[in-house]
This record gives structure tokens, C-alpha cells and sequence, in this order.
């Protein structure tokens, strides 16, 4: 039984085994490359996104487009910056503890939408976000509209998370942690619940026509979603140190988890990852660049790269790869096999 | 024992009675057809039978167990599998991935279902198409995965809307040919058609619905005669 659930949480095509090997080496050599810290702050955030990205992946495959992903995110990084805060708990009991809340979260939102699809689910979930948004601004107990500063106890550790001097351990834990989502991720694309996602996806009246339950699919897919948008949060809180409503429920972040899954591929394993290897550097380069002083130029370009993308390469950057060897060929394949059948030149 | 058994089925949108107390009953390994002009409550009925809709008044069993107003997911889990009109193709997903989704109804291990799809897709004759997109198939290999989709998820009872009307005859005869097949692997089917050359030399029995209500019921060649089934599709002279 576990072995067979390992079985389909390492499952990777041939090609696709030695790209892993490759990044995974590309990703830790990159660190001693790069010293500086803003190399090694874009890579902590690239993996953010990705993460998000996963998240949004998992309810986007079943189509279910979610614009809320910073209501998953910024809950997490609240629930244990408070835990920290006030009652002293680390990080990683921290995190553990708030992917638990947004695993209980994810089952009210379940039944909360569990009617709601389409258009109406994206909008939903915007309100999600900034009704929390507006509920920490009037709390002074998660530190109100000031946000909370979290206290730094003048020595590493990793326990609990915090390195002052050195930002290559925050590297390191979120590319770990990037890795057990992959994992997981994985696992569930792997398994039956994955094919059910695409089915939901493919048509929902066939879906339950062939014994799916719809609405149980959904708040599992959501619950998942919100158990994988957990993680950077309480890493985000441990690496600036400070939250507030404005950084925790900005609604730019829940763009940029949507964003960089659709550019790297919507339903992919690595497609997240893609996207925000391409997304996060170009948005930092055109802000160096053309950006900045309020004239929003950078928005602008990457705003149109991206309508480029939405409407001559839909499937993604991985699309590229998909469309190549998924579609094209084999329907290449069919027709030349039966041509040559009937002609009767094979063999 | 039959295996279903339909008994007073009602069921009225507002002051339209869709399906106006209507009784039959299918035995195991029959086809049953099921005729009508349009408009007479094929669909309807089907979508009461599957738990698309529910029903106003009535009792479905299937074997022993009640269907009716069930949720269509725990009907298709006791024995009951359907296609649609629109052939409802999983066009994200490749043939072989599309007739997995069935075969996950009843095991939740991936490479036993991908077996059974595979051997499903044999039995209907698509295996060589198994990894083309669905969005890249035509209208016919579509027809023919909803039924290899359906059959996947091992039913007692095949309910196929329309599965054959708008192929060639071509087309149609390989689907008429794969009907046969399910039948001798013992499974009970419902066909709703408009073609009769279809539905006439495959059918046991064939039922007549019209404006809801049951008209005919009986051999194919009876019912072709029958002044009741004449004067529903043709008018009145």
C-alpha cells in the first residue's frame, strides 16, 4: 500500500528524470554562484510563487479558477506569526499547525461554494481574500492595520527559522519545501484523484454520469489547494520578519500564483515552476528597467506578454513540449500506421 | 429476476407532465429500444433512470436496490451506466485516459484501471487511437469512447441516448455491431434512437413514448404496426 503510494509520488517520465536531476543540481550550485542578496531573494521568490503556483494548479486542473490564493497564504503566515508571537511556538509547529487551520478552512469554503463554478467560483474567491483582508485591519490582536513585527532573538536558528545575516538558509528551506510539494503534488496527479480532477475539468455531467462525486471532489481539490498555499506563508513571515494586511492579502500575490501557472502550463507538475522562473525575473527586470516612479511601464509589458501568451500558446510554456510530443505525433503515427497497413508496406 | 424494473415514473416541469406514469421493465442481457417522436420525454425518462432529475412519484429499482432520486454518482456505482446525447468528451484528456475515468468507479488503482481501459478500448476496437487527445477525435470515435467510457465502469445496465444517430451508415453499422457485442457479454442495454433501421434489428422489445406517456410496448415488428405508433409519427389521417 505505501509502496505503491511512493510508486506514484515518484513517477516521472524518462526525460523528465534527468531534467529533475539536472535543476536539482542547477538549484543547489546556484547559491554559491550568485552571493549577492538579491539574486538569492528572487530565487526565494520564485519558489514562493511556484508553490502558490502548485496550489492553484491543483483547483485549476479541475477548472475551478481560484483568485484567492493570498486569503490561503496570508491566513497561514498570520496563524503562525501569531503562534510565534504570542505563545512562542516555532516555525515548523507553526507551519504544521497552520496548514491544519487552512485544511479546516478549505472545507468551509468547500461547502460554502460547493454550488458555485466558473466565473462565480474566481469572484468568490476574491471576496474570500479581502474580507480577510478587512478583518485583520480591524483587529488590533493580529496587530491591526499597523501589522505585526515578529520578534528576532539575535541568534540563527533553524528551529525557528530565522537567519539575520545569510539569506542562503531560507534558500535552502523553501527549496525543500518546494520539493515535498512537488512530491505530493505529484502523488495526487498520479493517482486517481488526478484523473478525476481533468474529468471535472473535461465535462462535470459526464463526470458524474461515470461516479464521481462532484461536490466531494471539489472540496477535496479546494482543501488541498489551501493545505499546499500554507507553506510560504509562515516562511514569508520568518523572512521579513513582518506582516501586515497590506503584504499578506495583497491581491497582486493571488495574480502571480494564478499567472504563473497559466504560463507555465494549467494542470502540469512543473509548469508553476516554469512560469515563475520566467515570470518573477522578467517582472524584477522591466521594474529595474522601464518600471518605477509610478509610470507602471513594466506592468504594461508584462501585461501584453502575457495576452500574447493567452491567445497563440494557451496550454503554456510546457505546451510547447505537449503539443510536440503528446498530440502531434501520435496522430502522425496513426495515420502513417494505417496508410502503410492498407498499402500493405509494412513489414 | 428483472433488471429494472420501472413503475409509475412521473415527473412534470410546471404544467408540462414529461413523463406521465410510465411502467416497464428490462430483463438481464435484453436490449430494449426506446422510441418517440421528439419532444416525447426519451431524455427525460433518462435522465429520471440516472438521477439527472428527480422524479415526482414512482419507484425505479435495479435489482433489489432503489434508485430513484439517488445522486448520479451512487447510481453509476450500483450498476447503472449512461451516455449522452452530446457525446461529453473529456477533450483534455487522451481516449485511454478518458475510458480510466470510468474504470476508476470501481478500483482506485491506477495500473488495474489502465489495464481494464485498455482491454474496454480493445473490445470497442479503438486501442490503436488510445493516446490521441479527445478534442482530436471525430464525432464517430466520440459516439464510441462515451459507450467504451459507460461499459468501463462494469454496469448491469447500459443506457445509451442517441449513441448512433448522427454517424454514417457506416459508422453506424460498427456501432450497431459493438451493441451486439456488449448484449452477448451480458449486459442489458436501453437504446433511445430516431434512425429506425437502427433501433428496429437490434432491439428485443421496443417501448413507444409520446408527449410522456407510454403508447407501445412490445417485438419491434409489432410495434412498427401499430396504428397508435403509426398515427404518433405520422399524424393522424
Amino acid at each position: 500500500m505505501l509502496k505503491s503510494k511512493l510508486q506514484s509520488a515518484f513517477t516521472f517520465g524518462k526525460t523528465e528524470r534527468y531534467v529533475v536531476i539536472f535543476g536539482v543540481i542547477c538549484f543547489i550550485i546556484y547559491p554559491f554562484l550568485f552571493k549577492a542578496t538579491f539574486p538569492i531573494h528572487i530565487m526565494i521568490t520564485v519558489f514562493i510563487y511556484a508553490i502558490l503556483g502548485t496550489a492553484w494548479n491543483i483547483t485549476g486542473s479541475a477548472g475551478l479558477v481560484s483568485l484567492g490564493q493570498t486569503f490561503f497564504y496570508g491566513v497561514a503566515g498570520y496563524v503562525s506569526a501569531i503562534l510565534s508571537y504570542h505563545f512562542g511556538v516555532n516555525f515548523w509547529v507553526g507551519l504544521v499547525i497552520a496548514m491544519a487551520v487552512n485544511a479546516v478552512i478549505g472545507v468551509s469554503i468547500g461547502s460554502l461554494l460547493a454550488k458555485v463554478y466558473n466565473q462565480y467560483f474566481a469572484i468568490a474567491t476574491i471576496a474570500l481574500a479581502e474580507m480577510a483582508r478587512a478583518i485583520v485591519i480591524n483587529w488590533p490582536f493580529v496587530g491591526g492595520s499597523v501589522g505585526l513585527f515578529l520578534p528576532y532573538d539575535r541568534c540563527d536558528s533553524l528551529i525557528k527559522c530565522q537567519f539575520m545575516t545569510n539569506r542562503v538558509p531560507y534558500y535552502f528551506i523553501i527549496m525543500g519545501l518546494y520539493v515535498l510539494v512537488i512530491i505530493f503534488t505529484n502523488y495526487i496527479f498520479n493517482t486517481r484523484f488526478g484523473y478525476y480532477l481533468k474529468a471535472m475539468k473535461g465535462n462535470r455531467d459526464a463526470a458524474m454520469s461515470l461516479g464521481i462525486n462532484i461536490d466531494r471532489l471539489k472540496m477535496k481539490a479546494i482543501i488541498a489547494n489551501a493545505v499546499i498555499a500554507a507553506i510560504p506563508g509562515p516562511f514569508m513571515a520568518q523572512y521579513t520578519f513582518f506582516l501586515s494586511h497590506d503584504t499578506f492579502f495583497k491581491f497582486q500575490t493571488s495574480v502571480y500564483a494564478l499567472l504563473v501557472a497559466v504560463l507555465g502550463g494549467i494542470g502540469t507538475l512543473w509548469g508553476p515552476l516554469v512560469g515563475a522562473l520566467v515570470l518573477i525575473p522578467l517582472s524584477e527586470l522591466f521594474r529595474i528597467t522601464i518600471g518605477g516612479s509610478g509610470r507602471a511601464t513594466d506592468l504594461v509589458v508584462l501585461g501584453a506578454i502575457m495576452m500574447i501568451m493567452a491567445v497563440y500558446q494557451p496550454q503554456g510554456i510546457l505546451g510547447f513540449r505537449t503539443n510536440k510530443l503528446k498530440e502531434r505525433l501520435p496522430g502522425k503515427k496513426l495515420f502513417l500506421g494505417k496508410s502503410k497497413k492498407d498499402t500493405g508496406a509494412d513489414k | 429476476m428483472k433488471r429494472l424494473e420501472v413503475k409509475n415514473l412521473n415527473k412534470s416541469f410546471g404544467g408540462l407532465k414529461a413523463t406521465n406514469n410510465v411502467s416497464f421493465s428490462v430483463e438481464p442481457g435484453e436490449v430494449l429500444g426506446l422510441i418517440g417522436p421528439n419532444g416525447a420525454g426519451k431524455t427525460t425518462l433518462f435522465n429520471c433512470l440516472t438521477g439527472f432529475l428527480k422524479v415526482d412519484s414512482g419507484t425505479v429499482h435495479f435489482g433489489d436496490d432503489e434508485v430513484q432520486n439517488k445522486l448520479p454518482d451512487k447510481i453509476n456505482k450500483m450498476g447503472i451506466a449512461r451516455t449522452f446525447q452530446i457525446p461529453h468528451t473529456f477533450r483534455n484528456m487522451t481516449v485511454l485516459e478518458n475510458v480510466m475515468v470510468g474504470a476508476f468507479s470501481k478500483s482506485n488503482d491506477v495500473n488495474q484501471c489502465r489495464e481494464e481501459a485498455l482491454e474496454v478500448l480493445k473490445f470497442i476496437g479503438m486501442e490503436h487511437k488510445k493516446d490521441l487527445m479527445g478534442q482530436h477525435i471525430t464525432l464517430a470515435d466520440e459516439k464510441l469512447l462515451a459507450i467504451a467510457r459507460a461499459l468501463s465502469t462494469k454496469p448491469g445496465l447500459l443506457l445509451l441516448d442517441e449513441a448512433m444517430s448522427g454517424l454514417t451508415p457506416l459508422e453506424a453499422q460498427y456501432a450497431i455491431e459493438v451493441v451486439k457485442k456488449i448484449r452477448a457479454s451480458g449486459v442489458s442495454i436501453i437504446v433511445v434512437e430516431h434512425v429506425m433501421e437502427i433501433v428496429m434489428p437490434i432491439s428485443d422489445r421496443v417501448i413507444v413514448i409520446n408527449a410522456g406517456a407510454k403508447i407501445a410496448d412490445g417485438k419491434p415488428e409489432v410495434v412498427s404496426r401499430d396504428p397508435a405508433v403509426i398515427e404518433c409519427y405520422l399524424g393522424g389521417v
